[in-house]
């Protein structure tokens, strides 16, 4: 990059030539005063707050927008450029109503900062008031237009990082205020955004603070929602959670937010938390002493492991507790039970994914998001960049406009982007391995390719206008796409929801790891929750102690016999190939341990869970809310949530980040690991932590993955465990294959689940705000497929697969293709999972209309 | 551009708002440095109270002009001084509503840490307000020393003239929830007036302004 | 002075303006259209284009009045991927008809100039830039450039060479700001009408997607395939030495015969009043003419002899602008019109920068106090003093400045009307004239 050198404030500086002159400054600390500029944004330049003196320029400039200049002469406290800044405040003042005392924002206002900074204690301009409309409509998001000084910074944010482009300047001159683009109440992806950037109280959150910002504590966290694993605060006042901000320049998510991640903290201190340990007396579930509970647990467990063994005992961990928990319990289980009986639902659902992470995939698929920023080709297949993870969306986003990257998007579903992609593929759902080898062919061409022969000779036999015909994707854009895969330098493959879901996961990522070697690229992979990458890594697994070591293997065991200081089980799983629940509906499994999940809602096959439950003869949950499993449990210990105690997560890209306690646990409830420790010590166990870190320590001690992190050394920015990123390039020749469909010839329809946008799982249920923005569970069916079937919008229709049916809402639209239907799986009225019953295989289903 | 002078303080002139210099480290004149003298002015004063007293509680005057000091409580009670302050009370608009609007500072200033206040938002006309949802008084720390009074911009907690009932036998009834505080706002008008005066603080009631 | 005209076959008056008849491509061939194009292409080369139009002294039309040669060189000269060229046909100057006429009345005269400039600048994508609200003559621009396609004048590889043009419409807000040529490249970028900071770069060398850019006005670019035809030196014949070619004069106001003009540069302000305007309708007197619209300070009748062209009126202070030239009599307030004036600039400042946002609106409500008679004194040293503390502001685009002109000029040289104003607490010309039509 071309340097230029220049002068600020006499001090002689080189910066690159593309930086501005506020950036250079900042740079070697000089410091110019800003208001609109953002860092994260192109520079505005409405405020004039930033202005310069120029030497030979006749008038002063705003240094946000002014490139360097080779032998540039910069003044930046000159008396006329000062003496300019004071009266651009003053203008903006001159309309701003000091509503300090009620504004949200007093004391973290830009312009508060501002006027002190500039000594401005008196105001000589008038003008006379103009009628303005609040805006109380906009669900979560609220606007004064009395207090807004037209900084553009929510817009700018709006269109650049969110993608949304939902507001606009309405009016000219004096009348100017911020209205969204059609001037009908706001409906976006209320990521507030626009909240977090406004300088001043103009765009203020519809959850009114109910504190002031100066009383505020904050308390530095990871959101507890999806596998991005977004550094926030909890601003925090008398042991409770006020709202949720978060830092830019800080971790991956450079203070960007989701619209859970700002807005669905309420779940914290709602009413339906559970407040002290349950115990099951005839029908009910009465309230009980830690004491009686445990006791109760203990005794029942030490019964079952007499008459039975260990092996009747069962464990599911979960996705959303933190390592040290996950850690405990299969120790627990491994230990105090000696049984490899416990493992978690993404294991359960689809192994090579969970268990088999390492072993499957060569090249890791844990890869850090940096990978995006440094990329200039983005394809994301299998992924809806824009909902499924909102935060890595806006990354995608930054990097198509300061790298002009460009963005490929493969889906079964038509999930495009915002701004539009580049290319955009809606292939049949089950031929994703057919349409990743026709890419590659078309990409290889004719050309001899260094690799397995094998590979080439396979790749031979295929035909694009086969795979064109196949995928329904036109033979011109994969073409296209493979073109502009050959030229990039820096390609990135992001897989999603509908790959790890996919019956056919593994060897959609055997071809795109292929598809990566050829192209030289990185694959990252998607993770749901916010520890599901982390639950793996700990051991929560029937065949694998943590780090993925080998159940069967005898050195692992002896290196944990030596850790632990007992001896553990040589057998596994009593039987392979089927899972804990099968295990309970066949009756092996006499007790069951539910660590923080909802199996009843997100086990795969919702009535074999329910039937399940139903048939154990002691089950113990462990949540933080009386879920759906929860009712059927025996004793039910709560829970504390992730703001009332320590530990740490480790999400998607494999970062170690920290969690901290905020506020007291609620009523009774104990972190999870604490519970866990104190069963441990009742039934015999030697458990001797008294810290997290204790825990920590152990599993940096006893996993090479976390091997030399220390628990006080995890910052900010969280620290990337060690997964060894292996180098060598290997092919693996991956075949389509056809996917077993299950329905009756009546049932059209391919039927997907995920999650809506606004939910994930079923913790942001309990979240009010998010239930104001989505609160029923609908089915997304393609317009041409409504009409055959004479459905209109928001009619009501059962939806019946083999397994079951529920009766749901519709919602009309182009997103779902033809013959593919989509229901959410957040919402306990409408349990999708009843409608499924295998992993590996496509369900049909049919849809019949309601008569009213 | 006009300029024009935005300061008007309430009657009080600018110039007599300054601060009174206080004398701090008297010098002692010979005269009292003796002690001996001053030891038996002192006693003078105290006997003659004495005195006085005695003979106002044998033959107890009528209409009794303050010659006596001792006050018969709790028959007797003294007229508070409008300056007297009492336990401090949250201002209830004529409507019914608290005054206040939540804004926090007295929560910040409270030198006991005696207030705390959880802010939220109602309806008023058209436009919404901001109100306090919960405004705790822990009388058990209030040291009554009337800095939230003098800090409050809306002029929406003052110190009454209330003295009594204040001592409990358990310390939970000392932490008056706001329905406790609550004073309609005729009552407390000379009050209010008053620190106006003393705070020059006329100038900034916002909704005058707006 | 029908051999005085370059641009426009006749003079335009303002209820003629409807039914001017559009000149397509057969009847502009046969009148020696893309002649100059065809000399440009088959017989010089770029530099001996640009070489001529310097020669030829021809200033742009679009206000500044900076040498064409110059800014075509300029661009030429910094050299990136790719060229772009904007047409200005925005005309967001009130009271300013000369672009609209110039497409209506000859459209290809326009595009080939287009063409010829972008051969000469190497740029394969063109831009004409326009606003919204001239539908029809978008509609006549779009069929034009349909026939110059079918007839291979543009497109790839034009007239057997090897340049290829491809000319686009954009069509802009219809405000005054989409008018600044920074603000015009934000939309055709695809973001709002929002003017940038200028300096240091201009559009000549980082413009449209970062790549140099030439901006030209429709009048600046009619005039190129006349120049390449028939050279330099006849078209220096033309107007004043300093100031060659002629103008299109937009006249309005109290004149009998209001139209367009066009006029070699250099005529006297006289001239157009009594010749082509036909002197003042109900029997005025000449009281003051704003020779470029609302954003320049007022001639007054002292003055009236002056020539019309970029130096001699920046002489006295004025400016030449657009050449949309307003004449007031003796009996329309100018008051009243400074204030219609100045609500233009109030309601058209996009509300950017806080001085035009606030400064404005100011100007706007003292001077509608003085119409009112409400007005004192006071009110009228507080236009001066707004007017000279807003002219430090750093603003971005021209619109707070000619405001600030416009105004202290008309004040500077009117103060009596607005002292009798504030005396007689009334307009006496709203009086009289309710009288007369009561």
């Amino acid at each position: 990059m071309k340097k230029v050198t220049l002068t600020i404030d006499g001090k002689k500086i080189v910066a690159d030539s593309k930086k501005t002159v506020l950036e250079a400054a900042a740079e070697n600390d000089i410091y110019i005063p800003t208001m609109c500029y953002l860092k994260k944004l192109n520079p505005i330049g409405s405020c004039r707050v930033c202005l310069v003196d120029i030497e030979g320029a006749d008038d002063p400039m705003t240094s946000c927008q002014l490139p360097v200049m080779e032998g540039m002469v910069v003044s930046t406290k000159s008396d006329r450029v000062i003496e300019l800044r004071q009266l651009m405040v003053k203008l903006i003042l001159v309309n701003h109503p000091v509503d300090c005392t009620v504004c949200e924002r007093s004391g973290e206002c830009r312009l508060q900062d501002i006027t002190y900074e500039f000594g401005i204690s008196r105001q000589d301009l008038k003008a006379e008031p103009v009628e303005r409309v609040k805006k109380y409509d906009w669900k979560l998001i609220r606007y004064n237009p009395y207090l807004c000084v037209l900084c553009e910074r929510c817009i700018m944010v709006c269109h650049e990082v969110q993608g949304v482009s939902t507001y606009k300047i309405k009016n000219n001159g004096f009348r100017s205020v911020i209205d969204t683009v059609d001037e009908k109440p706001l409906d976006c992806d209320f990521c507030g955004q626009c909240i977090a950037v406004c300088p001043v109280g103009a765009m203020s959150s519809g959850l009114v603070l109910q504190a002031r910002s100066w009383e505020l504590n904050k308390v530095r966290s990871v959101c507890s929602y999806c596998g991005v694993g977004c550094p926030i605060n909890l601003d925090v006042k008398k042991g409770k959670v006020y709202r949720v901000t978060s830092d830019d320049n800080i971790g991956i998510n450079n203070g960007n937010l989701c619209a859970m991640g700002r807005f669905g903290y309420q779940f914290i201190d709602t009413e339906d938390r559970i407040k002290t340990p349950l115990i099951r007396k005839g029908d009910r579930l009465v309230p009980a002493s830690w004491d009686e509970a445990l006791k109760l647990v203990s005794a029942k467990f030490k019964e079952i492991k007499n008459s039975h063994g260990g092996d009747a005992i069962a464990g599911i961990g979960s996705e959303r507790a933190s390592n040290e928990d996950n850690y405990l319990f299969q120790k627990f289980f491994r230990t105090v039970l000696v049984s490899h009986n416990i493992d978690n639902l993404l294991n359960m659902e689809n192994s090579s994914f969970g268990s088999e992470v390492f072993e499957k995939f060569d090249l890791p698929i844990i890869n850090s998001t940096e990978y995006i920023t440094k990329s200039d080709i983005i394809f994301t297949f299998g992924a809806d960049a824009c909902e499924e993870n909102p935060v890595i969306g806006n990354i995608i986003r930054v990097t198509m406009r300061d790298r002009e990257a460009r963005l490929i998007v493969g889906s079964s579903r038509d999930v495009g982007f915002r701004p539009p992609p580049d290319f955009r593929m809606v292939y049949k759902y089950g031929t994703e391995v057919l349409l990743i080898n026709g890419i590659i062919k078309s990409i290889i061409g004719s050309r001899e390719s260094e690799g397995i022969k094998e590979f080439l000779d396979y790749l031979k036999g295929i035909k694009l206008e086969d795979v064109s015909s196949r995928t329904s994707v036109s033979k011109d854009l994969i073409k296209a796409i493979s073109l502009s895969l050959i030229k990039s330098k820096s390609p990135v493959i992001l897989c999603g929801r509908e790959i790890y879901k996919h019956p056919r996961g593994v060897e959609i990522i055997h071809a795109l790891q292929n598809l990566a070697n050829i192209i030289n690229g990185n694959i990252i992979l998607y993770r749901e929750y916010c520890n599901s990458q982390g639950v793996n890594d700990m051991g929560v697994l029937p065949d694998k102690y943590p780090g993925y070591k080998n159940v069967a293997d005898l050195e692992a065991k002896g290196d944990f016999e030596k850790v632990w200081g007992v001896t553990l089980p040589v057998k596994g799983r009593m039987t392979a190939g089927r899972n804990i629940i099968d295990d309970v509906v066949d009756g092996k499994i006499k007790a069951l341990y539910i660590m923080g999940e909802d199996i009843v809602l997100r086990s795969h096959n919702g009535n074999q869970a329910r039937e399940a439950l139903k048939k154990i003869d002691f089950l113990i949950v462990q949540d933080m809310f009386l879920s759906e499993t929860a009712l059927f449990a025996d004793v039910v210990f709560p829970s504390a949530s992730f703001s009332e105690r320590e530990g740490t997560f480790t999400n998607m890209e494999g970062r170690i980040q920290k969690i901290n306690k905020a506020i007291e646990p609620i009523g009774e409830s104990r972190a999870d690991w604490v519970i866990i420790k104190e069963l441990a010590n009742k039934m015999g166990g030697s458990f001797k932590y008294s810290f997290t870190e204790d825990v920590f320590k152990e599993i940096a001690a006893a996993i090479p993955l976390y091997g030399g992190i220390t628990y006080s050394s995890i910052k900010n920015n969280g620290k990337l465990a060690n997964y060894q990123s292996q180098s060598k390039k290997k092919f693996r020749v991956v075949q389509h294959s056809e996917i077993e469909s299950i329905g009756d010839s009546d049932m059209p329809f391919i039927f997907l689940s995920g999650n809506t946008f606004f939910h994930l799982g079923t913790l942001s249920r309990k979240s009010a705000a998010m239930n104001m923005l989505t609160s029923e569970c609908i089915v997304e069916i393609n317009p041409s497929d409504a009409e055959k079937l004479k459905i209109n919008d928001k009619d009501t229709v059962t939806v019946k697969s083999k397994n079951g049916n529920i009766t749901i809402k519709t919602k009309v639209t182009n997103k779902s293709p033809q013959g593919v239907v989509f229901i959410p799986v957040n919402f306990e009225n409408a349990p999708a999972n009843i409608l499924t019953n295998k992993k590996d295989a496509v369900i049909r289903v049919k849809i019949i209309k309601n008569e009213q | 551009m006009s300029y024009e002078l935005n300061y008007t303080v309430g009657s009080i002139p600018l110039d007599k708002l300054k601060p009174k210099k206080v004398r701090k480290n008297i010098e002692l004149t010979l005269w009292e440095r003796l002690y001996i003298p001053e030891i038996a002015r002192g006693m003078i004063v105290t006997t003659r109270h004495f005195i006085v007293n005695m003979v106002g509680f044998i033959f107890p005057p009528e209409g009794k002009k303050r010659k006596i000091f001792t006050v018969y409580y709790p028959e007797e009670k003294l007229t508070i001084h409008v300056a007297y302050r009492g336990r401090p009370v949250l201002v209830q608009r004529e409507d019914g509503k608290e005054k206040c609007i939540a804004c926090g500072l007295c929560e910040r200033i409270c030198p006991a840490f005696a207030i705390s206040i959880i802010g939220g938002e109602r309806q008023r006309g058209n436009d919404m307000e901001r109100y306090p949802v919960s405004y705790t008084l822990d009388m058990s720390r209030c040291v009554y020393c009337g800095l939230c009074e003098e800090v409050c911009p809306y002029e929406a907690i003052v110190m009454s003239n209330e003295y009594e009932g204040l001592a409990e036998y358990d310390r939970e009834n000392m932490i008056y929830p706001k329905e406790k505080l609550l004073v309609p706002v005729a009552k407390l008008q000379k009050r209010i007036e008053y620190v106006r005066k003393i705070y020059g603080k006329s100038n900034y009631d916002l909704r005058n302004m707006i | 002075m029908s051999e005085q005209r370059i641009l426009l076959p006749a003079d335009v008056t303002m209820t003629d303006f409807n039914s001017i008849e559009p000149l397509f491509i057969e009847g502009y061939i046969d009148r020696g259209g893309y002649k100059g194009l065809s000399k440009a292409i088959n017989e010089l080369k770029p530099t001996d284009i640009i070489e001529e139009v310097k020669k030829s002294g021809l200033r742009g039309r679009g206000g500044a009045g900076f040498p064409t040669g110059k800014k075509w060189e300029l661009v030429a000269a910094a050299r990136g991927d790719k060229n772009y060229l904007c047409c200005n046909a925005s005309e967001g100057e009130p009271e300013t008809f000369k672009d609209r006429t110039l497409i209506r009345s000859n459209p290809h005269q326009l595009i080939e100039g287009i063409i010829i400039s972008a051969y000469s600048i190497n740029a394969n994508n063109a831009y004409i830039y326009i606003n919204e609200k001239y539908t029809e003559e978008i509609l006549i621009l779009e069929r034009a450039l349909r026939e110059a396609e079918d007839n291979r004048y543009t497109g790839k590889g034009i007239l057997g060479s090897k340049f290829s043009i491809n000319i686009e419409i954009k069509r802009c807000p219809d405000k005054y700001v989409a008018g600044e040529e920074t603000a015009m490249m934000e939309v055709i970028e695809g973001r709002p009408a929002k003017p940038w900071q200028k300096p240091p770069y201009y559009p000549a060398n980082r413009g449209l997607y970062g790549m140099p850019t030439l901006v030209n006005n429709t009048e600046t670019l009619s005039n190129i395939p006349h120049i390449v035809l028939k050279g330099s030196e006849w078209f220096s014949k033309f107007g004043s030495p300093k100031s060659p070619g002629t103008m299109v004069f937009t006249l309005s106001g109290d004149v009998k015969r209001p139209g367009i003009y066009e006029l070699p540069l250099g005529t006297p302000l006289r001239k157009i009043v009594y010749q082509c305007g036909n002197g003042l309708k109900d029997g005025m007197l000449f009281k003051a003419a704003f020779p470029s619209g609302p954003s320049n300070s007022p001639v007054t009748e002292s003055q009236l002899d002056i020539p019309l062209d970029f130096d001699s009126l920046k002489g006295i202070g004025s400016g030449l602008g657009s050449a949309g030239v307003i004449i007031l009599g003796d009996s329309t307030c100018i008051v009243d019109t400074v204030l219609g004036f100045s609500r233009f600039f109030m309601e058209e400042s996009c509300g950017q920068c806080p001085p035009c946002q606030m400064g404005t609106v100011k100007i706007f409500r003292l001077i509608q106090k003085i119409e009112d008679g409400n007005g004192d004194m006071k009110d009228l040293t507080d236009i001066e003093n707004t007017c000279s503390s807003l002219k430090g502001q750093v603003v971005y685009c021209h619109l707070l400045k000619g405001a600030i002109n416009s105004i202290e000029g008309v004040v500077k040289k009117f103060k009596g009307k607005f002292e009798s104003h504030i005396n007689e607490r009334k307009c006496i010309y709203k009086a009289e004239s309710t009288l007369i039509h009561s």
